[in-house]
């Protein structure tokens, strides 16, 4: 458009603010023939599965003496991990037995060596993943300070100010004390205008400290996460962060370092044990003979 | 700890703040402070008092924080997106893993430790390891993907779903906040969550593994296994027949290892 020409507009001219009303282009979104009824149907079955499954599932008596039973686990990713592992290394186990092909000796033979190596297994990812947790739990509350940096509305800033995440550690022993000096600050300045007549009530007067048995020292970000910052989202990333421990520990120690790095080699080992007598018992026959 | 003993610890120091509650003015103070690392805000040299109990450990300073090469990764959005698919889509995410360690690094190893005269059987274990990863993780992603749809719903409406299961689950009311601290849910939820894989899927999961094994020794390794002493080559190729045969084929049981 000239500039000569919007010199001249008039922009009171009804006829130009009707010709000239921006036309809406934009499409509005239309109901895809192909995919709608899938999505539909495919909405329905989660819906069902929704209903059918897992609320089914938590009004089940099973749930009920479940949650009874594990009041005080922590975890369950660990041990529902165990659980699935102890499942398929059994029906492993189970086979080798049936299996009519091998001599009952070597059946038994395997059937051991899969149920050691289960055992191992299992008990190398339960010790693994609790010496890691106190380790993890200050790569946890690192990763959170990190989102914090990036999320500086996570900090909560109308309540502590703006307080550096680095320090979140320190912040969550003593955010009580930060929060009641913010509110001492903002009492003070809310009674000064007051007392100027320039308060204009955007913050109510006389802010009350924290409760006494709310003041509490955080060791522990997720808990701290769900009673101070309130952050959503942050929530299930500290929950991922630790399904993501030890869902890799069960993978790496299930899958990898006891079947590769500890069997194998303990197999190399017991093969030349077994060379090496069945050779002196040949040479002492041979001595006899 | 009584709150008056605490008012004025000094120990704290409290920078600028923006009293005003203006959008504006608390993006100026993280522009001039944390960006910048140059912080002008509450940056706490702690004395120790106060109501401190907790370890040298836990009070640490994260120096360099968001500098490092981790803590890069920890502030790109796909890490973010990665974490979360471990706690909303948990199976998939143990499929995931099992991809990487069994599809990749544990094949991987089998062949490079592998000697003149198991080279054989490394191949075959590299092979089985291959298998089961990539089975669990296409079966588990597929089976998977609308019990994680159904799972976000009882997680975005958990009254609907959940109602008249205070008592149970500990909580005095059902809601998404409430629920987040109670730990009856999250124990049962992982369940919930994990039982149609880990339990249900596991031993099919298994028998097709078994199945895809001499198509993955064709056609990532190039090398057919040949039936022994004239033994008659398998006839019947229907998927179930083939699991059977391998399961009871001897070679299958030299394999020695845990999850397969």
């Amino acid at each position: 458009m000239q500039i000569s020409s919007l010199q001249t507009l008039n922009l009171n001219n009804v006829n130009y603010s009707r010709q000239n009303k921006p036309a809406f282009t934009g499409k509005v979104p239309v109901e895809s023939k192909l995919f709608n009824p899938i999505s539909k149907r495919y909405d329905k079955m989660t819906d069902w599965i929704a209903r059918n499954y897992y609320e089914r599932f938590y009004r089940s008596s099973f749930a009920k003496w479940f949650i009874d039973k594990t009041k005080n686990v922590k975890n369950m990713t660990t041990h529902m991990s165990a659980v699935g592992a102890t499942l398929i290394s059994g029906m492993y186990t189970v086979r080798t037995l049936q299996n009519d092909k091998l001599d009952p000796e070597k059946r038994k033979t395997l059937a051991l060596n899969d149920v050691m190596t289960w055992g191992l297994s299992t008990a190398g990812s339960y010790f693994l993943d609790s010496k890691l947790a106190n380790w993890w739990d200050g790569v946890t509350t690192r990763f959170a300070a990190n989102y914090l940096l990036d999320h500086p509305q996570g900090k909560k800033p109308r309540t502590f100010g703006n307080w550096n995440p680095a320090n979140l550690n320190k912040f969550m022993e003593k955010w009580y004390l930060v929060k009641n000096r913010r509110i001492d600050n903002l009492n003070r300045k809310i009674a000064a205008s007051i007392a100027d007549g320039s308060y204009k009530g955007a913050r109510k007067p006389n802010l009350q400290h924290v409760k006494p048995e709310d003041a509490i020292s955080y060791k522990n970000i997720r808990d701290f996460n769900l009673d101070v910052l309130k952050n959503k989202r942050l929530t299930t990333l500290i929950d991922g962060m630790g399904v993501l421990k030890s869902l890799f520990v069960f993978g790496m120690v299930y899958r990898y370092i006891v079947p590769v790095l500890v069997m194998k080699p303990a197999n190399k080992i017991g093969a030349m044990i077994h060379k090496k007598n069945a050779e002196k018992a040949e040479q002492q026959d041979v001595k006899k003979a | 700890m009584k709150v008056n003993s605490v008012q004025y610890d000094r120990s704290l120091k409290q920078g600028y703040h923006s009293d005003t509650g203006n959008p504006a003015g608390i993006a100026k103070e993280y522009s001039a402070g944390v960006r910048n690392n140059n912080n002008t805000g509450y940056n706490v040299a702690f004395s120790g008092s106060g109501a401190s109990k907790t370890s040298k450990a836990a009070a640490k300073v994260f120096n360099n924080l968001g500098n490092t090469v981790t803590d890069k990764m920890f502030r790109s959005e796909k890490f973010k997106k990665l974490v979360e698919v471990f706690e909303e889509k948990t199976v998939v995410a143990q499929a995931l893993v099992a991809l990487v360690v069994a599809g990749v690094l544990r094949p991987a190893t089998n062949m490079a430790m592998a000697g003149k005269n198991d080279r054989e059987d490394s191949m075959y274990a590299a092979a089985h390891a291959i298998s089961s990863a990539v089975i669990g993780f296409v079966v588990s992603s597929i089976v998977m993907a609308p019990f994680d749809k159904a799972f976000k719903k009882i997680k975005a409406e958990p009254k609907k779903y959940l109602n008249g299961l205070e008592d149970m689950l500990g909580v005095k009311e059902i809601g998404k906040r409430k629920l987040e601290k109670s730990k009856p849910y999250k124990n049962i939820s992982k369940v919930a969550q994990m039982i149609p894989d880990s339990i249900v899927l596991g031993i099919p999961k298994a028998m097709l593994t078994i199945a895809l094994i001499p198509a993955i020794l064709k056609y990532v390794f190039g090398w057919e296994r040949k039936p022994k002493g004239g033994q008659k080559p398998v006839q019947n190729n229907t998927v179930m027949a083939y699991a059977q045969n391998f399961l009871n084929n001897p070679a299958f049981d030299k394999f020695k290892g845990g999850n397969k």
